[in-house]
């Protein structure tokens, strides 16, 4: 189900909204024991949203393409009186007196919201976990993490459960999850998206993000969201332009980068393989491919675990006194870790992330977007805490955001969509990035690419 | 030297707990020292962080 082909069919009255709705409800039933992606589904209020676009739409006040869309919230952003618990035991009965940005713009949109997807605890992780709630699980394998922490949401989408779902990425938890469920996932630019009314991670580091079916309908998403607000004063000014994805799958004007140092020296060899199939399909399509270097990375990704692990304890510093045995372990080593950075360590990395912004910048004076593999490996196991690449052993959580987390410091827009599928049928993610605020490249060459391929087109069987 | 630094800071962290913490701390304090230990003084931070100068509400 694409926004793509549903849309046109419900503005022309083909298709009830009320109808949607209940197929996707109904598909949430089935898959829940399953796959645990839901911690409510607010199937009463959906069917009121759905009745309400039925009415507007068969009076002729159509509203645009996501008017009558079932959808589902990553579960922090605030619902106003329906409990937003941040995958928390603490925040359980924790319920907002107000909606977050995101939520009111997707009303104002008329997209029906059918529940709140599951998450790793705080969105403090990459497992998706949940002690409190119960392991949300991958659709391609039960036995495996969807990733995380958005990972409720990115399960959902790839089995029907919604036909576009919201998550929120701070060191990946986007990308991550959309590499391990095979579907698209964006991380737009740091601002483009207001972040008012979502339980904060890392003030400096979060993003809101979404997940859908097809990168066209992100780019759809990302017009009905995206925009200031002076609600949140990280939001940005900069307008979105119009983001019309060429019809043909063509990337003649288009310079792409392959990083030659980083990115591809520690990936699992069928990652890689299909990362590198993806980049010559890009070249097929008239790409200019060339080799780019992005200096300290590895230090970057370190500096961002440091600028986190405060920025999170300041968040938790309260609850981490009060409440500690109501926290998970996992989590709560991380809340204790933050304590230990000092002031210094914090501004000082705060400076050299200044540099590695000025380091990219310079990168893409030469190419207009860079490719990578969105993660190293394939989802691992339930509980699998340290993965195995090419005979060296390496923590999970690390690896799995060693290729992300060095963008959510930059800021800029990154795509991950599927380029394949391991031997174990697994999918395997591709990261396309670009300039700060230029999402419109990023989705165009993720765009071409999905035209040019059918790995989107690939479900898990249990989606039926 | 962890658990000196806990106590000083008043961090009721058991013992237990902290002892599975630090081989974390401790490579968390490595790879700080060497991002960090460098002159960035004339770098401005990114407190209020925005990609792109510019960009700002």
């Amino acid at each position: 189900m694409t926004i793509g082909e549903l849309a046109p069919q419900i503005e022309a009255g083909k298709l009830s909204p009320v109808e949607l709705t209940r197929q996707v409800l109904s598909q949430i039933r089935r898959l829940q024991p399953a796959l645990n992606a839901y911690i409510v589904v607010l199937e009463e209020s959906a069917l009121d949203q759905a009745r309400q676009a039925e009415r507007e739409i068969r009076t002729g006040h159509y509203r645009g393409p996501l008017h009558g869309i079932p959808y589902a919230a990553k579960d922090l952003f605030y619902t106003k009186g329906v409990a937003t618990t941040a995958g928390s035991k603490i925040l359980r009965d924790h319920q907002p007196g107000y909606d977050a940005a995101v939520i009111e713009r997707l009303r104002e949109a008329g997209a029906v919201l059918v529940g709140k997807t599951g998450l790793h605890e705080f969105a403090y992780g990459i497992t998706n976990n949940n002690p409190h709630f119960g392991p949300v699980r991958n659709p391609w394998d039960t036995a495996r993490i969807p990733g995380g922490s958005s990972g409720g949401s990115g399960a959902a989408q790839a089995t029907g459960q919604c036909v576009f779902s919201l998550g929120s990425d701070t060191g990946g938890s986007v990308r991550i999850p959309a590499s391990f469920c095979g579907i698209a996932g964006l991380k737009p630019t740091f601002g483009r998206i207001s972040r008012y009314g979502v339980f904060p991670l890392g003030h400096s580091l979060d993003h809101v993000g979404h997940f859908a079916s097809t990168v066209k309908d992100l780019a759809t998403i990302l017009e009905a969201i995206a925009g200031p607000d002076p609600r949140d004063d990280s939001s940005a000014r900069e307008p979105l332009p119009p983001l019309d994805l060429p019809p043909e799958p063509s990337l003649k004007d288009y310079r792409v980068g392959v990083p030659a140092n980083y990115y591809f020296e520690r990936c699992e060899p069928e990652v890689h393989k299909a990362a590198h199939a993806a980049i010559e399909t890009m070249r097929g399509l008239g790409a200019q491919v060339s080799e780019v270097e992005i200096a300290d990375l590895e230090e970057f990704t370190v500096l961002g675990r440091l600028i986190l692990l405060p920025e999170a304890t300041a968040v938790h510093r309260h609850r981490l006194r009060t409440r500690r045995a109501d926290i998970g372990a996992d989590v709560l080593g991380l809340l204790d870790q933050g304590q230990f950075v000092t002031a210094c360590d914090y501004l000082d990395a705060q400076r050299r992330r200044r540099q590695l912004i000025e380091t990219l910048n310079a990168v893409f004076d030469q190419v207009d977007v860079i490719i990578t593999p969105a993660t190293p490996i394939t989802a691992p196991k339930i509980g699998e805490t340290t993965v195995e690449i090419a005979g060296h052993k390496e923590d999970a959580r690390l690896a799995a955001t060693r290729l992300v987390r060095a963008l959510n410091l930059a800021g800029v827009p990154a795509l991950a969509i599927p380029c394949g599928f391991d031997s174990r049928g697994l999918p395997i993610g591709l990261q396309i990035f670009g300039r700060a605020f230029d999402e419109a490249a990023v989705l165009t060459v993720g765009h071409a690419y999905e035209q040019a391929t059918e790995w989107h087109k690939r479900r898990p069987s249990l989606a039926g | 030297m962890w658990k000196t630094i806990a106590q000083a800071l008043g961090l009721n962290i058991p013992d237990d707990q902290l002892e599975a913490l630090a081989p974390a701390l401790d490579a968390l304090w490595k790879g700080a020292r060497q991002a960090l230990d460098r002159d960035l003084s004339a770098v401005e931070p990114a407190l209020k962080f925005y990609p792109e100068i510019g960009s700002q509400p």
